[in-house]
């Protein structure tokens, strides 16, 4: 294998996790809604994922369990925003507090009680190991496990739902205007529960990917960030799918390419800074060129 | 006469019911979470108090953890009450560390030498301007560009977060460490005199009046009233003719001084400047310290010592009772959604009305 076919596999394989829950934030906030704690939601699935593929012995189980665990966490978020009408911003944060809390407990609490063993989740295999040394394909697809391929399959179904489909038109028009939605007849609160759903899901499934495909094993704040870089590579995105899409595989091949250089080197922040500097520059521009001359030096 | 008095003690009962119910309900949380996860409650709670409050140590790591929450959580309940979600304490105060920690490694400790408060002051103004600049640069995206502040300074925090980072481990000398010289740490003048060996110094005594002046300010000045009305509606605020836009740009300087000045504080605490401080996710402790004190200085300094008290306490109930000290972020994120809660509930809807 080549060193550049390397590459590509590894910036794959690490930009699958911000990639899924890239897409579970784009979900929400087409929905007209902003939760900055989806790094606690990637860490319950990431604890929930391991646990269950940890205790079944099974990966895909785990993957399940992963989802299923970000969806009901997200139920928290969907509780106290749409029933008890709560600032989003504030409850993202808590509910990021607590998720962070709890899982670190509840490992803490399974090591204590499995003392002297590796809790580890077996190596689940890629969709197609067979042909991992056809050429490019082979590292950036073949040796790819389910979850990737899932991930990169959900882009197109995305962007298919938003664009073409009515129900994604009225999730679109829920988060554009939400009192105008209601007028027209749309239930603004059942759609942004689904959307609340969802995007628990996927965020979920890419908490999951890093403890039963990527590493085996679980460690206290595994994720260590990804669900801000994913909120990162929405704002950079525009808030489309291709566009979060392309940042999230923009942002993977800088993380691989961060581990890859010599440590001792300076390169480190300044790549963890790169997805944040971009995301404001991009906030930014936007306004500047798109709608913003009306928003210049505007006295609000 | 009787009845109003009546009615003022019930009103009174009321308003202590909350931080009761509050209390008791941690307690229960935290007791019925040590005992699922199979450890000794009655064990972890005496090490709890005796690790936060219950001996020299603990009350001089209380008091300087609570410092920090103090400043942080001034600088966030002027930002709620003007209507601006600014969550970047954090990333403000690293930068006004690092930036307080230049001018001095700059200066050579000739502001040291010439007397310890030149210095001392010397770098809390260092901190606190570039805490302001760090916080203004959010501000400006938001008050020329339109973007959501909230992102805005999310943001910024991981990039001051890096950037200090950067600065730390490429310039020895920024953490008081010469590698040509063989000098060691900052100037011993930097460190407030310990008491007995504890973490206290004496930014408590910086954070009172900080926090009576935020009070002073927010209800008993113009400033503070116009702040106020342009959280309530900035709209009708403007229309009254509030500067929002110069407000707005105020705030964002004030919250990050607060901030930066805290970090110059933990820089001459410790007499470093570490790229994990102790006051790491403090900004976001901040936040529930402020929501919970009603967005109200006076009370900040109270609810910030029990938080810090927490803080301490959770350490060293991990240490002996084998509790995680993760317990406590579960019980800051549900104190969160309780104050959320109880303002939904009430017809009191600033929490609720903040940032829309």
């Amino acid at each position: 294998m080549s060193p550049v076919e390397y590459a590509i596999g590894a910036s794959v394989r690490i930009g699958t996790p911000l990639l899924l829950a890239g897409l579970g934030e784009l979900v929400l906030e087409r929905a007209g809604m902003i939760n900055i704690g989806i790094e606690g939601v990637m860490l319950c699935g990431a604890f929930g994922g391991f646990y269950a593929g940890w205790a079944s012995q099974s990966p895909l189980l785990g993957a399940i369990v992963g989802a299923l665990t970000g969806a009901a966490f997200m139920l928290i978020f969907a509780f106290m925003t749409l029933k008890i009408r709560a600032e989003q911003i504030v409850t993202g944060m808590a509910t990021n507090l607590i998720a962070a809390g709890a899982t670190s407990t509840a490992f803490d609490a399974l090591s204590a009680a499995h003392p002297g063993e590796s809790l580890s989740v077996p190596q689940w295999a890629g969709v197609l190991e067979q042909w991992k040394d056809a050429p490019i394909i082979g590292p950036a697809l073949c040796e790819q496990t389910p979850l990737t391929w899932l991930a990169l399959a959900l882009v197109p179904v995305i962007w298919l739902y938003f664009e073409k489909t009515e129900r994604g038109l009225e999730l679109r028009a829920v988060g554009e205007n939400p009192a105008a939605a209601q007028a027209a007849g749309i239930n603004v609160a059942a759609a942004r529960l689904k959307a609340c759903l969802a995007s628990g899901a996927l965020c979920g499934l890419g908490g999951a990917f890093l403890t039963v495909s990527q590493t085996s094993s679980y460690a206290a704040n595994c994720t260590s960030g990804r669900g801000f870089v994913a909120l990162a590579a929405v704002v950079l995105g525009r808030y489309t799918t291709f566009g979060t899409t392309g940042a999230c595989i923009l942002f993977g091949t800088a993380f691989y390419l961060r581990d890859a250089i010599p440590t001792h080197s300076a390169a480190v922040e300044l790549v963890e800074i790169l997805p944040y500097a971009l995301a404001l520059a991009a906030l930014c521009w936007k306004f500047k060129s798109g709608v913003a001359p009306a928003g210049l030096g505007k006295n609000t | 006469m009787a009845e109003l008095e009546l009615n003022g003690a019930a009103r009174g009962w009321r308003r202590l019911a909350w931080p009761l119910m509050l209390a008791l309900g941690t307690a229960t949380v935290l007791a019925l979470a040590i005992v699922l996860i199979g450890q000794n409650p009655e064990l972890a709670f005496s090490e709890f108090v005796s690790g936060s409050v219950g001996s020299l140590t603990g009350l001089g790591g209380t008091a300087a953890r609570a410092t920090i929450l103090i400043f942080f959580a001034l600088g966030i309940a002027l930002s709620f009450r003007a209507g601006l979600i600014n969550i970047g304490a954090e990333g403000q105060a690293r930068v006004g560390a690092a930036a307080a920690v230049a001018l001095t490694m700059g200066a050579q400790g000739a502001l040291f030498s010439a007397h310890p408060w030149l210095g001392i002051s010397a770098m809390l103004l260092a901190g606190a301007a570039a805490g302001a600049l760090w916080s203004l640069l959010a501000g400006a995206m938001k008050r020329w560009r339109g973007v959501s502040e909230v992102v805005a300074t999310l943001m910024l925090n991981f990039v001051a977060i890096q950037l200090v980072r950067f600065f730390v481990s490429s310039h020895d000398w920024l953490q008081g460490r010469d590698t040509d010289l063989q000098q060691n740490e900052l100037p011993a003048a930097l460190k407030f005199s310990g008491w007995s060996g504890t973490d206290f110094h004496w930014g408590v005594f910086l954070a009172i009046p900080a926090a009576l002046a935020a009070h002073v300010f927010l209800f008993y000045t113009a400033g503070g009233m116009r702040l106020r009305a342009m959280g309530l509606n900035r709209g009708a605020a403007r229309a009254c003719g509030v500067p929002c836009d110069t407000l707005t740009l105020w705030v964002f300087g004030i919250c990050g001084a607060l901030a930066g000045m805290a970090g110059a504080l933990g820089v001459m605490a410790v007499g470093k400047l570490g790229t994990e401080p102790a006051y790491s996710e403090f900004g976001y402790m901040a936040v529930s310290v402020a929501l919970v004190a009603e967005l109200k200085p006076l009370p900040i300094v109270a609810v910030a010592l029990i938080f810090a008290a927490m803080d301490m306490g959770s350490g060293s109930m991990e240490a002996t009772a084998g509790v995680p000290h993760w317990i406590v972020y579960v019980l800051n994120g549900l104190m969160i959604l309780a104050m959320l809660a109880r303002d939904a509930g009430s017809k009191n809807l600033r929490v609720k009305r903040i940032g829309t």
